[in-house]
């Protein structure tokens, strides 16, 4: 009897220890374990040489924009070489130009246009800190205040990019100096309009929200307005986060040219087709004007 | 030869069911176990005794029978890192402001590739002579997308009826486990497209605005079937499962306000709405060495629909993203310690086996992209069996 029991008591004691190494393992092992080893070693990953040579459907499948969620590998591989960016570039240009590409396949190839010249320019980092600033842009200002520039700042620029002003530059230069405002352009124009305004062509799977909450950045930008034209807009931007730290006067340094953003027509186009108008129209109450998007 | 007739007629009945074509596809509602999660999800095809309504028909064919009174399986999408432990608990707390909320939110959607959680519960009977009976019901619940304005949330819950048998054939040293079930099963499942617009749904729970009669769904009754075989020589098994096999089923819509009021009774039982499952297919190999012994180690690894490897542009990309490899040791019979890639991704895990009380924990992380390590989202599982028998 006294045996039985005390194998079970081993058993409870054992079992303790066990569980105990389990939670400490589930707690504390679970950031050395977010890691891929396949990844790691290069294995399975997309060529860069043999995506130069695929064709644009190839091209399509392989990035996973027609199931509404892009590859990060497909990307880095792309842009990890000038010449393959090119090509791929090309290949899709070539897709959406021809009239006989259903909207699906040309919508498809210029989101994954735009998403290969973020990437490009490094401004995926700006894009993926704008998630938590767009909520709070829509509910800034409002009725008869508009928004200070220090808040737009304060908004769209990530902690991380804060403490890294060389970075935050380029990144905002090379954005500003982008065509990206075009390539937004031609997708919201593919999109088009019904008679009621709405959104006409709107593809099932393709991340219409992410697209439209991109495009917001990208003008944003784009419409930033540096006071000493000697600047770029990437110094500018610096200059008045610095300000913004010092208690400083950020609007010395950029203006926002809101009429251009809220005057854009195809910010409505993409937030209608994201199944987002009433955002949209938040947006631009925030933003000092009154909305438009049905 | 009666018993060989039966099981003919299964496949050939599960194949016909197969072939049906129609608009919406839904997939099988799999529960994320820690179990098969601990092992890198390789614990399909070689799964055993109750692990087998999810698993390999043919796992109901055992040595052993077991009597499972409760199986709950409870997982969460989130790496349990210090930080998002911080958040949960300012959350549950209240700490958390709006702003907070909507940036974790964010955050988890973008860095883990989503989030979510879902739960398993059920329990059954498998007999010696490889006759099993179950219920289980299966839920999953997941906000994914590339930012928080383009987010969906997907839900699939089901609950399943199954009736399963397998057979043992020994063929001198080859032994042969053929096993198949026939499921009765109710789903209720978001648009697998198109999703809820999961911003809007946190926007207006947020401002106190949310109502539930805005979260439309899908629900409907269908049948489906599962088969498989493993064959073995020895301590090595070659296996191969073919799941959700389904005649097509039709949904209707209801939203969540209606089970609020009318109960039970707002689950649509003859919509319009065409339905096909989307089954499934995994082939796997694996090595178990000292069965029932002090100390017991097995080694598995599996490709999930390995068909699609010869179809793809990339076969060796897709042969790594198919793959799953585990591993676990049992322990003086009691404690097992698992450990195992899923598509790349490490996994880890262990159990405690008292008695008639089981319990499993894994952390791990699943690839959601095209690439191994593209789209990662790691998450936590606990499991607790009331099990007689193994």
């Amino acid at each position: 009897m006294n045996g039985k029991k005390e194998v079970f008591m081993r058993k409870k004691y054992v079992a303790y220890c066990a569980l105990f190494i389990v939670v400490s393992l589930l707690f504390f092992g679970c950031d050395a374990l977010i890691s891929n080893a396949y990844k790691t070693m290069n294995l399975g990953q997309p060529d860069p040489a043999k995506l130069k040579n695929d064709d644009a459907s190839a091209l399509l499948e392989k990035s996973g924009v027609s199931s509404g969620v892009v590859s990060d590998a497909f990307i880095k591989a792309v842009i990890s070489s000038t010449e393959t960016k090119e090509e791929v570039i090309a290949k899709l240009e070539a897709v959406i130009n021809d009239p006989g590409t259903p909207a699906e396949t040309a919508q498809a190839a210029q989101t994954l246009i735009i998403d290969i010249e973020i990437a490009d320019i490094g401004a995926d980092i700006l894009i993926d800190g704008f998630n938590e600033a767009l909520p709070k842009l829509a509910s800034l200002g409002g009725g008869d205040t508009e928004p200070e520039v220090a808040d737009i700042i304060d908004l769209l620029i990530p902690e991380s990019l804060k403490n890294d002003s060389k970075q935050l530059e380029d990144i905002i230069d090379n954005l500003a100096n982008s065509d990206l405002a075009s390539q937004i352009a031609t997708l919201a124009n593919l999109i088009g309009t019904d008679e009621e305004g709405k959104a006409d062509n709107v593809v099932e799977n393709l991340d219409y929200g992410t697209i439209a909450q991109t495009a917001v950045l990208i003008l944003i930008v784009q419409n930033i307005e540096p006071t000493d034209p000697e600047q770029t807009p990437g110094q500018a931007v610096v200059a008045a986060l610095e300000a913004l730290n010092t208690g400083g006067d950020p609007g010395q340094f950029i203006s926002l040219n809101k009429d251009d953003l809220t005057s854009n027509a195809d910010l409505p186009i993409l937030f209608s087709a994201a199944g987002a108008s009433e955002l949209y129209n938040k947006l631009m109450e925030g933003l000092g004007s009154e909305g438009s998007s049905t | 030869m009666k018993r060989k007739a039966i099981i003919v007629i299964f496949l050939i009945l599960a194949t016909a069911m197969a072939s049906a074509q129609t608009a919406l596809e839904f997939t099988e509602v799999t529960p994320k176990d820690a179990r098969t999660m601990g092992m890198g999800g390789a614990f399909h095809v070689f799964s055993q005794g109750y692990s087998s309504f999810f698993g390999n028909p043919a796992g109901f064919a055992g040595a052993n029978s077991s009597l499972t009174l409760t199986d709950l399986s409870v997982w969460a999408y989130l790496a349990p890192t210090t930080q998002n432990v911080e958040r949960v608990k300012s959350i549950i707390d209240g700490s958390a402001t709006d702003s907070d909320i909507l940036g974790y939110a964010g955050d988890w959607i973008i860095n883990n590739n989503g989030f979510g959680a879902g739960l398993s519960l059920g329990g059954g009977w498998v007999g010696k002579k490889g006759i099993a009976i179950g219920v289980t019901l299966v839920s999953d619940e997941v906000a994914a997308g590339n930012s928080l304005l383009g987010s969906k949330l997907v839900i699939a819950t089901q609950l399943n009826g199954i009736l399963g048998y397998a057979s043992l054939f020994k063929l001198g040293p080859l032994s042969l486990r053929i096993g198949l079930d026939g499921r009765a099963f109710y789903r209720v499942q978001s648009d697998p497209v198109t999703g809820l617009p999961f911003s809007t749904i946190l926007n207006d729970v947020l401002n106190d605005t949310f109502s539930l009669s805005t979260i439309t769904l899908l629900g409907g009754y269908g049948f489906a079937a599962d088969v498989g075989l493993v064959a073995g020589i020895g301590p090595v098994m070659l296996g191969l499962s073919a799941r959700d096999f389904g005649l097509e089923f039709k949904v209707g819509k209801f939203n969540v306000q209606n089970i609020i009021d009318d109960n039970i009774s707002a689950f649509p039982l003859l919509g319009t709405t065409a339905v096909k499952l989307n089954p499934s297919y995994a082939a796997g190999l694996g090595v178990r060495l000292f069965e029932n012994s002090k100390f017991e180690p097995s080694l598995y690894t599996e490709l999930e629909n390995p068909q699609k490897i010869f179809s793809s542009s990339d076969m060796v990309a897709s042969a790594l993203n198919s793959l799953h490899a585990g591993a676990q040791v049992r322990l003086m019979r009691f404690i097992t310690v698992r450990g195992g890639l899923n598509k790349g991704w490490y996994s880890l895990g262990a159990g405690i086996d008292l008695s008639f009380l089981e319990l499993d924990a894994a952390i791990f992380t699943e690839e959601l992209g095209l690439y191994p390590g593209d789209k990662g989202r790691s998450g936590l599982s606990v499991q607790v069996g009331i099990r007689f028998g193994r």
